[in-house]
């Protein structure tokens, strides 16, 4: 297939929303430029350590460690005058309460049956709902409504200056559980719910303590035992335990009294050390050009998306950050939500887990222990990304096309 | 990458058997890079143990 340049019309125009990207710019460059020159400073050493056959000239390390880097910021020039802006209509919304809304994807052209049974879509806190409906055609959400259900996404929305006191318990109190029962109401009994990411944790924790209301639960990418980290994630807790997660606590505190509410830069700051040689290798491949239109497209869509997180209130930071992620209330049974400590053991309805073998942010022991946790619980283990999870063309294999199966199971 | 801008700027010539090797040695390095960061050091560079204990045991 001959291969396309990722920006077809040559027009310089820099999208606002994309200057300062990738973000944070600095910290990925100093990754970058960090990892390249380990790369030059160890290829005297590389046929000892395996990766290569022979030990290759230094000299042309050098040359092709600078390529490299050139070849980024070219992807990364590419990227920010791509001409490519989502334009994927909104569906109304059913419900709102404050800048939380429940989109109703039966009202989108794609679905099947306007009525059919609904569904709630728990999205996570840290990133923009909208990943779930990144692009038409490989919509998760279209696609479940082209299938004949009705999808209802709770979109938490922006938080404005007063939303920004609000707590995790606040949250799924006021905006979860009213929408779960109007899905219910809509259904007509209880409905399945389906959670991304950290949508997912709280989605088994409405499946635990609002069984009534839930048919089924299933999970995308979805984390709970927190300590079961990878390497770079293990080193950091190592870190911030000793103090029991104070100082980081203190911080997202601090942050929050300045600014509000935490930056999204902090996540992904955070995500940036999940792999410091991913903005490099996949900038750099972008600027050699897509196999398709439709893939840089897609490529742009995403990364659009990952820079385009909204700024998280300081005590769900905080609970994510420090309860969750340093401390493991989740895994360790000390995680209450809906005034009841949230157990999987006792999730009796049917249960899908998808727990990717190639997820850094919900790694698979992380999330495969929620899965042994919840009794009979299926878990497939689809072969992409913790993103590629919901935006790839695959996962209408792999994710999508299981999630039909199993909700007509039911 | 070398191979690729080379391949650009002499087309009749193509990259060096230096360049081609620096290439892909510097691959193999990204991505180890970023395999370690998931299983560790020691299962990435399985050598770099022994290596580092020998060295220790030379001094």
């Amino acid at each position: 297939m001959p291969k396309v340049q990722a920006m077809s019309d040559g027009q310089p125009i820099i999208a606002e929303h994309r200057i300062a990207g990738p973000t944070p710019l600095p910290l990925h460059l100093a990754l970058a430029g960090h990892a390249l020159q380990q790369g030059v400073a160890l290829a005297p050493l590389a046929e000892h350590y395996g990766l290569s056959e022979s030990a290759p000239m230094q000299g042309a390390v050098l040359i092709s460690a600078l390529e490299q880097l050139s070849s980024m910021f070219n992807g990364i020039e590419t990227w920010r005058r791509a001409p490519y802006r989502r334009s994927v209509e909104r569906p109304p919304a059913i419900w709102s309460e404050g800048s939380s809304h429940l989109l109703d994807y039966g009202a989108t052209p794609e679905a099947a049956n306007p009525n059919g049974p609904p569904i709630l879509v728990i999205p996570s806190m840290i990133n923009r709902a909208y990943v779930l409906d990144l692009m038409p055609e490989t919509s998760l959400l279209r696609s479940l409504a082209a299938a004949g259900y009705r999808p209802l996404l709770l979109d938490w929305g922006q938080p404005t200056p007063r939303e920004q006191e609000l707590t995790l318990e606040d949250m799924i109190a006021a905006r979860l559980r009213p929408a779960l029962a109007i899905a219910r109401v809509l259904g007509g009994g209880p409905v399945p719910v389906l959670g991304y990411c950290m949508g997912g944790t709280l989605a088994a924790a409405l499946a635990a303590n609002a069984a009534q209301d839930v048919r089924a639960v299933i999970t995308i990418g979805t984390p709970w035992d927190f300590e079961k980290r990878i390497w770079v994630t293990e080193r950091i807790a190592d870190a911030l335990k000793p103090d029991g997660g104070l100082s980081l606590r203190y911080s997202l505190r601090g942050m929050g009294f300045a600014l509000g509410a935490i930056p999204d830069v902090v996540f992904q700051s955070l995500f940036a050390q999940l792999d410091p040689t991913g903005t490099l290798r996949k900038f750099a491949r972008f600027s050699e050009g897509c196999d398709t239109e439709t893939d840089a497209k897609h490529f742009v869509a995403v990364e659009d998306w990952l820079n385009d997180g909204p700024p998280v209130p300081t005590s769900i930071a905080e609970t994510v950050l420090v309860d969750w992620h340093l401390l493991n209330t989740t895994g360790s049974g000390l995680w209450s939500a809906l005034g009841r400590r949230v157990d999987p053991a006792a999730i009796s309805q049917p249960s899908l887990c998808f727990c990717s073998p190639n997820d850094r942010i919900a790694p698979p022991g992380s999330a495969e222990a929620l899965a042994g946790l919840i009794p009979n619980a299926e878990v497939l283990r689809p072969n992409l990304g913790h993103v590629g999870m919901v935006v790839s063309r695959r996962s209408k294999a792999s994710v999508v096309d299981p999630i039909i199966g199993f909700l007509k199971k039911l | 990458m070398a191979a690729k801008k080379n391949n650009k700027t002499k087309p009749s010539a193509g990259p060096s058997p230096a360049a081609q090797e620096a290439d892909a040695y510097l691959a193999a390095w990204l991505s180890g890079l970023s395999r370690m960061m998931v299983n560790g050091p020691e299962k990435v560079l399985p050598q770099m143990r022994d290596a580092d204990a020998k060295g220790a045991g030379d001094e």
